[in-house]
């Protein structure tokens, strides 16, 4: 029963992107900045789209994985390259450790009170990091300078364009061929039920709490690797006002709503759709991106709530094309 | 050999004692029935038994071992599966992945494969084989009473507890139901209870023995016929002979 | 001296309690009736923040005149809302009345920085104070308290004597037991929102009377956070419950305050969220169903 097909349109699409990118000239920044919006959609979509849960602050994984590369890089750097291993490994724990202190406790509630115990929590570690002054407090960490020392302009000029470029690329395809495991396997079903019918899961013999669980650590291990490459590697900085501002999380939840929450097309539809938007119109209008967005929101919850994919699935139920798309 | 026992069970919803320290007993295999108006504490009852409320006072016992505070996925484990009274699918999935979920996740604890394959036999059995592959939320309520009740089987259960299942039903689908239902009882040597509050033909066809409910508290139990022609419980019921 | 410092910050605690409570009740009574959280619940008492401060500062009106004006913008804006929005989603899934509140709120913020920039604005209304052994506390402050135990007490009749304060405690009771009684349910949800949306920019006028500086279009944020540690300490669906919340949850910040004030080299106003947060954890981790009230 296993449905791979899916990943086929999946790939092709991720392909067709990174050629345009590659071979057409002054297409890379667009393409990756596409792909940034892919990858926290595709993230988040594992956690809001399978079990229904929203976490208001989404941002604050990408700023904690932004963080880990960053303090790994700024006080690590004689390492050498080990400080970039080590910048993966800070950003995966301190994911693991937000999570598991938020998800642990908040998860074993319903949606609304766990969506409430996510609101403040970007603010608050911006906060924390600011007030307490941990890692340069408001003036954030500031690398360029760093890593041009330790590793010479030119590799430090590889690491932030190619090495970023190629890590964020890998993240997009990875959570992509997650996404669609999860969607084949029990793991999927328990989540399928859970968010339909959270009383009705726990009868069948589902550990509500368990499945919601690893939903989220799986989604926010994926965005803090986000924050880590797309942020502090390729921008060389680390700002605490950046890393951890919500309008990050609108526009997450935003591409995944639009794109069809909880499917695999979704998140990448919904991205390259975003993406290709605020790329070209920022020129035109730019700070009022959260006032757009809102109404949008808005506007799709209440009347395309299963969002482009879909819809697209509902029209596509009885034909033959219907397995390529989940 | 006794699979469930309930002790002295209470609970209490602020101040209605909706389950006034109710002794039960059920047998491995044992075909039981519980009778009750709305408002006697079947439902809370059934609740308390699979796990989706806690008691206030007493104790479970489910193969001799205590499950008082276990929570309700590890009871489907061991073997308790329910159906509701207003069934409850799984909306966006089909017919099969709804019943294939409890074959995945009750005691067999299936693989996705496997689970579909115990899926389609239950399927077939109730009768909606044809519908497999539609979506939960377009069955008709009488479909998704019979999915329930797949659901339930595919989950392996060593105990079936049945809400209502025939209520709405034509006397036709009524004795079919209870057919298959026994069929499977004796096939996988299920215990199973079935809840109703009038459907009094139904329970002597199916049940050995049945319990009474009255105002949270049991109010008598015994041999079926006997029980229903009780004086008290005739009395509880407004007085008709009812066999 | 620090004995005296702390019987300051817990008097000044109780009485932003009341603040607290009130602007709180608002949140519950909307969960309670239509099962929906406001997650923007912020942005409506920056609302009211700013109507005090726009009245006080144009028209010279004062603050306290303020508050039925601000009561009546709260109502028509709830209603403009409902209307629109909420009532399509009464029996949505939870998902998409979260992500609706949510954007209801962020798009009150925006519209508010266009229309009035990002500056942080005060007033200062000097009606004098009252001088006690250990302090001093301007009177600004004990009309804001005393303003939330009136409207409170106003609404709790409402509730319980009127015909329509009795309807809308049936609604929430059962939905379609009341419905079976005769009662429009859906007249009683746009009530019930509006008023819900009415008393939350009407406590936005008392907490300026309380603190009338640090007025900004993104300060409604914190006041979220804090609602809702309030309503889960006191049970989501009950006003009641969220109005003696506010008392403790006043008096523990501030009692927070002097203590991390003693921490040398800690600011104390910038863990304040750390600290709201912090203590939502542990409530909910202890019992989530609300420590006063029920659900």
């Amino acid at each position: 029963m296993a449905n791979y097909k899916p990943l086929i349109p999946t790939l092709v699409i991720y392909t067709i992107l990174i050629a345009i990118g590659a071979l057409v000239p002054g297409m890379w920044q667009p393409v990756m900045f596409v792909l940034f919006y892919v990858a926290i959609g595709q993230a988040l979509n594992i956690f809001l789209g399978f079990t229904g849960y929203v976490n208001f602050g989404y941002v604050a994984l990408l700023g904690v994985g932004a963080y880990g590369m960053g303090v790994a890089l700024k006080y690590y750097t004689y390492l050498g390259v080990g400080a970039i291993v080590l910048g993966v490994i800070l950003a995966v724990f301190f994911a693991l450790l937000l999570s598991l202190a938020v998800g642990g406790v908040a998860l074993r509630l319903r949606g609304a009170y766990f969506a409430i115990a996510t609101i403040g929590v970007n603010e608050g570690l911006k906060h924390l990091i600011e007030g307490a002054r941990i890692w340069g407090g408001s003036h954030g960490i500031i690398l360029s300078g760093t890593l041009r020392k330790a590793f010479g302009s030119e590799f430090a000029n590889y690491l932030s364009t190619f090495v970023a470029d190629v890590f964020l690329i890998a993240i997009v395809v990875i959570s992509g061929i997650v996404t669609i495991y999860i969607l084949n396997n029990r793991i999927g079903y328990a989540l399928l039920a859970l968010r339909e019918d959270e009383d009705a899961a726990k009868v069948m013999g589902i550990n509500v709490t368990k499945y919601k669980l690893i939903a989220f650590i799986i989604s926010s291990v994926i965005a803090a690797l986000i924050g880590a490459s797309a942020w502090t590697l390729k921008m060389t900085y680390v700002f605490p006002s950046d890393v951890f501002a919500i309008g990050y999380t609108v526009e997450a939840i935003v591409i995944v709503m639009l794109g069809g929450a909880g499917t695999l097309l979704g998140p990448l539809i919904g991205g390259i759709i975003y993406g290709v938007l605020k790329y070209y119109l920022s020129v035109i209008l730019p700070g009022l991106q959260l006032l757009i967005l809102a109404p949008l929101l808005i506007v799709i919850v209440v009347l395309f709530p299963e969002g482009i994919i879909g819809y697209v699935k509902k029209k596509l139920r009885y034909t033959s094309v219907f397995e390529y798309v989940m | 050999m006794v699979l469930l026992k309930l002790e002295g069970v209470t609970k209490r919803f602020g101040g209605l004692v909706a389950v006034d320290h109710v002794d039960l007993e059920v047998e491995r295999g044992e075909a039981l029935g519980i009778v009750g108006p709305n408002g006697s504490g079947k439902t809370t009852l059934y609740n308390l038994i699979s796990g989706v409320y806690i008691p206030d006072e007493g104790k479970i016992y489910f193969e001799g071992k205590d499950i008082t505070d276990l929570p309700a996925h590890e009871r489907a484990s061991l073997g308790i599966a329910r159906t509701f009274q207003i069934p409850r699918p799984f909306g966006s999935a089909t017919v099969r992945e709804n019943v294939a979920i409890g074959a995945m996740f009750g005691r067999a604890k299936a693989g996705v494969e496997e689970a579909m394959e115990i899926a389609d036999e239950y399927i077939k059995l109730v009768g909606i084989y044809e519908l497999r592959d539609k979506e939960a939320r377009l069955l008709t309520p009488l479909e998704k009473k019979l999915m329930e009740l797949a659901r339930a089987l595919a989950m392996k259960p060593k105990l079936l507890l049945l809400d209502e299942l025939l209520a709405g039903m034509n006397p036709k689908d009524i004795g079919r139901i209870i057919e298959l239902i026994r069929r499977v009882k004796e096939e996988e040597n299920i215990a199973v209870v079935s809840m109703v509050e009038h459907l009094m033909h139904a329970i002597t066809k199916f049940a050995e023995r049945v319990i009474v409910m009255h105002q949270g508290k049991k109010l008598i139990e015994g041999e079926t016929r006997e029980v229903l022609n009780h004086p008290k419980v005739v009395e509880v019921y407004l007085g008709k002979r009812v066999v | 001296m620090i004995a005296e410092q702390l019987a300051a910050n817990l008097l000044y605690g109780a009485i932003l309690g009341g603040v607290y409570g009130l602007a709180t009740m608002g949140l519950s009574l909307i969960f309670g009736v239509l099962r929906i959280v406001n997650v923007g619940h912020g942005a409506f008492i920056m609302i009211g923040a700013f109507t005090a401060y726009w009245m006080f500062i144009l028209y010279s009106i004062a603050p306290v005149v303020s508050i039925p004006i601000a009561l009546v913008i709260g109502l028509a804006l709830g209603f403009v809302i409902f209307y629109s929005v909420i009532k399509r989603l009464v029996d949505a899934p939870e998902l998409s009345t979260l992500l609706a509140t949510f954007a209801i709120g962020l798009l009150i913020e925006e519209a508010a920085k266009v229309a009035w920039g990002s500056d942080y604005v005060g007033y200062s209304w000097d009606i004098g104070s009252l001088s006690l052994p250990f302090t001093t506390i301007p009177l600004t402050k004990i009309l804001a308290f005393v303003s939330s135990v009136v409207i409170a007490a106003v609404v709790y009749l409402w509730f319980q004597k009127t015909k329509l304060g009795a309807a809308v405690r049936a609604v929430v009771e059962d939905r379609d037991g009341a419905m079976v009684c005769g009662i429009n349910v859906n007249r009683i949800f746009a009530l019930s929102f509006s008023l819900g949306i009415g008393l939350t920019v009407l406590s936005g006028v008392l907490v300026t009377l309380f603190v009338p500086v640090g007025i900004n279009v993104y300060m409604g944020g914190e006041y979220t956070l804090k609602a809702f540690v309030i309503a889960v300490l006191g049970g989501l669906a009950s006003p009641w419950g969220a109005f003696y919340a506010g008392f403790i949850f006043g008096l523990l910040e501030n009692g927070s305050y002097t203590l991390l004030g003693l921490i040398p080299g800690v600011e104390p106003f910038g863990l304040t969220r750390f600290v709201s947060f912090a203590m939502l954890l542990i409530i909910l981790l202890i019992k989530p169903s609300g420590l006063l009230g029920g659900e």
